[in-house]
């Protein structure tokens, strides 16, 4: 038995002794036969479940590949919204503008409010001269009735000839009581105006306080808003970087993980090959015992029928090599 | 409309696997799997590029190859071939029928991508 022949029984766990006869190797052949069935059975079955597994894992893979970009995009999308021209800052900038323009309004119209204060104080300075206008009336006529009784007492001292003169005094004197009862009215009037025209001034004095120490609380309370949506947007804007990092990581990872699946595939084609070597030899084996020549013929079609470099190195029991190729040959 | 390119592999995993990276980049891809059924899925779209492996059932990448090219409408459409194969004697034989291309697998995404940007039909 030559020395190949040996070490092939030899792998098959028979005793070359034992085998070396006719009824052994008619036994040894069905035992082989047998086996190489089964394993060819076992080595479909690891291929189909193998490639099944890694196609359903793959396309799972896919899904949540696709869902990562759709967020991803949406990130960096709202990203360049917050940061870009017409972006989340400048709304800040223009929402906290048209506060200030609405105050602006606001103070206007309380102004305008004030302006009507002081018309009102005009008028109660008016009608304060009104009373004044009065009270000069109400004199001049006591004055006229004090001068009426004198031309009177004079009228009395002239005797007949004063008479006609003491009945113009009387007249006089009537005429100045009348005149004093008007402007005691007209006083009375005037007062009762004067109190109504004050208390409106109070009033409106009042409101312009109460005005402004609502618009400076309104400023605050706007100038507080357009803060705190500051610091708002400033914590979204530091989220969104902080998303678009993470996107870049897992673009990484993704890209990483393409590379492995694909060795799937390099498996897949391995057992293949190891699948198709035992069933040369099964078929070998039922053409009768193999010599030596058979045996080193069947060693150079398993050596061609390898597609990748790495399966010759382990036919040959070779170490790997540095995998430092690029992998790519352009033409 | 991104420009297309043909994924051929008889495995799924790895019509998807090219697809995620050709799909991130901005590519439309149509997939086959194998020869066959590549050629038959020619004529619908303008394809920019192919990518064929070369050891499938059916008819293997270099007999695809072959016929591809006694296409007139195909004489210029670029294709790289992607496969597990690295003897010379094949990649002879691609190159001799016309590939502009040979990548091994398995392949760094952006490697196989910037392949791609540079064969690309414009």
């Amino acid at each position: 038995m030559t020395p190949l022949a040996e070490r092939t029984l030899q792998v098959l766990g028979l005793h070359p002794a034992r085998v070396n006869t006719p009824v052994a190797t008619n036994h040894a052949t069905e035992l082989a036969g047998a086996l190489c069935t089964v394993w060819q059975r076992q080595l479909d079955a690891t291929i189909e479940h193998g490639t099944s597994s890694v196609d359903a894992l793959t396309k799972t893979f896919a899904g949540i590949e696709r869902q990562l970009a759709q967020a991803l995009e949406l990130t960096e999308q709202a990203a360049k919204g917050l940061k870009g021209d017409g972006a989340m800052s400048g709304a800040i900038a223009g929402a906290n503008e048209r506060l200030n323009d609405v105050m602006a309004m606001i103070q206007d119209a309380v102004e305008a409010n004030h302006a009507m204060l002081a018309t009102v104080t005009e008028a109660v300075n008016a009608v304060r001269e009104l009373n004044q206008t009065a009270q000069s009336v109400e004199l001049i006529s006591q004055m006229t009735t004090l001068l009426s009784i004198n031309a009177r007492i004079e009228a009395a001292r002239a005797g007949a000839a004063g008479q006609g003169f003491s009945v113009v005094a009387y007249e006089v004197r009537r005429l100045a009581a009348q005149s004093r009862q008007e402007s005691v009215a007209i006083m009375q009037r005037v007062a009762r105006i004067e109190q109504v025209i004050q208390q409106a001034a109070d009033s409106a004095e009042a409101q312009r306080a109460r005005d402004q120490d609502l618009i400076a609380r309104s400023r605050e309370d706007a100038r507080q808003i357009v803060a705190e949506l500051g610091e708002s947007m400033n914590q979204v804007m530091a989220a969104s970087d902080g998303l678009c990092d993470i996107g870049q990581q897992t673009r990484t990872s993704v890209a990483m993980a393409l590379v492995s699946f694909q060795y799937q595939d390099r498996v897949s084609q391995r057992v293949s090959h190891v699948r198709d070597s035992v069933a040369l030899f099964a078929q070998a084996l039922s053409d009768g015992w193999p010599d030596e020549a058979n045996l080193e013929g069947m060693d150079a079609r398993l050596l061609k029928s390898y597609t990748m470099p790495e399966e010759g190195r382990t036919h040959r029991d070779e170490p790997e090599p540095d995998q430092s190729g690029t992998g790519l040959m352009l033409f | 409309m991104g420009k297309c390119v043909m994924i051929v592999d008889d495995s799924s995993s790895v019509r998807t696997v090219v697809g995620i990276a050709l799909r991130g980049a901005g590519y439309e891809v149509l997939e086959a799997s194998d020869g066959a059924d590549a050629l038959s899925k020619l004529g619908g779209q303008k394809i920019h590029l192919i990518i064929s492996d070369v050891n499938m059932p059916g008819m293997d990448g270099l007999t695809f190859l072959k016929e591809l090219k006694k296409q007139a409408a195909f004489k210029f459409t670029p294709v790289m071939m992607l496969t597990t194969e690295s003897a010379a004697d094949k990649v002879a034989v691609g190159k001799a029928e016309g590939a502009r291309a040979w990548m091994t697998k398995p392949f760094q995404p952006e490697q196989m991508l910037a392949a791609v940007q540079k064969l690309v039909l414009p």
